[in-house]
């Protein structure tokens, strides 16, 4: 793959990559680090992306690999937003960002009681878009384990969503 | 959408049933009913999240074609143009030393045996010459060792 498939096929992707990353680190500076670093490593093995037969599929797992490497490297599992708010908001962070942190508090709030296998569908499913079929290749698990998944973790959130509205909690 | 179909997307969307466009349209933001608040705000805070953009542009890091073309070739070629020099004038340097240590005789003689013999004949000769001039220097110097014995032993 030369510069110009590069920028074609790879660099579109770099949002994506960084919503899937967001979803696993849940902090913007982080996240951003992930997708520069990945998208680094695969400009330096272009050469040899285009004997991969899925492009896309393989950045993601990239994305996954590095975004678990950074929460091990930095020992944050679950990140802590209060602390990632206080800091945003003590840099007068612009209103784009205090929103987005919003957003990240209540769909951290959604998938922490979910197992990590339902995470994970959840996020390529719901979060990012992908097809069952395109899952699939980018997990290895096979389609009864996804769609299986899929169920149990939007089963979840629907219980959270109706103790929400039935308790308030 | 009236709101009995849109009730029943949603149960297809807890059940895991619903396809990908019914999905879209469901986190679309337009498409939320008051009776459902806390389902549609989960939906569209879904849409809105898969809005989200990173916010930098990584473009500027990577190099034009023309750049990539010529990059991976040249420093290949050096690096191996290189290695086959440094290997060359290795191995020119490691035997010259021999060359030069040969003796001159040897290769006389290989070539010429009787001109080896008259060069080793005419060395020979120049070395005898040296040594009897020597030895008359020698004589001389003992003459020179007597008389200053004599003196001495006259004071």
């Amino acid at each position: 793959m030369n510069a110009q498939d590069f920028k074609k096929h790879i660099l579109p992707l770099q949002d994506k990559m960084y919503r899937y990353a967001l979803s696993i680190v849940f902090d913007n500076d982080l996240a951003n680090d992930i997708v520069q670093e990945v998208l680094m490593k695969l400009w330096d093995r272009r050469e040899q992306l285009s004997e991969i037969n899925n492009v896309e599929a393989w950045c993601i797992r990239m994305i996954r690999n590095k975004s678990l490497d950074k929460l091990k490297l930095a020992n944050r599992r679950n990140v802590d937003l209060q602390q990632a708010e206080q800091k945003q908001a003590s840099m007068l962070a612009p209103d784009r960002l205090l929103e987005e942190n919003d957003l990240l508090n209540s769909i951290y709030d959604l998938m922490k009681d979910l197992s990590e296998q339902q995470r994970e569908i959840f996020r390529l499913r719901d979060l990012l878009g992908y097809s069952n079929r395109e899952i699939k290749e980018i997990t290895g698990l096979s389609d009864g384990q996804v769609k299986v998944n899929l169920y149990r973790a939007r089963q979840k959130i629907k219980q959270k969503l109706g103790k929400l509205i039935n308790y308030g909690l | 959408m009236d709101y009995n179909k849109y009730k029943k997307l949603i149960e297809k969307y807890w059940a895991g049933e619903t396809s990908e466009a019914e999905e879209q349209w469901l986190f679309s933001k337009e498409n939320t009913f008051p009776a459902e608040a806390e389902e549609s705000k989960y939906f569209e805070q879904i849409g809105q999240y898969r809005q989200l953009d990173s916010g930098k542009d990584f473009s500027y890091l990577f190099a034009d074609e023309a750049q990539d073309r010529q990059s991976p070739i040249i420093p290949l070629f050096f690096w191996r143009v290189a290695a086959v020099l440094l290997i060359g004038f290795s191995l020119y340097f490691l035997y010259q030393p021999m060359d030069l240590n040969e003796p001159e005789a040897v290769l006389v003689a290989e070539e010429d045996p009787e001109k080896a013999y008259e060069v080793t004949r005419q060395a020979l000769l120049l070395i005898s010459q040296k040594l009897n001039k020597a030895s008359e220097l020698t004589v001389a110097l003992d003459k020179f060792e007597e008389a200053k014995e004599k003196i001495t032993i006259q004071k």
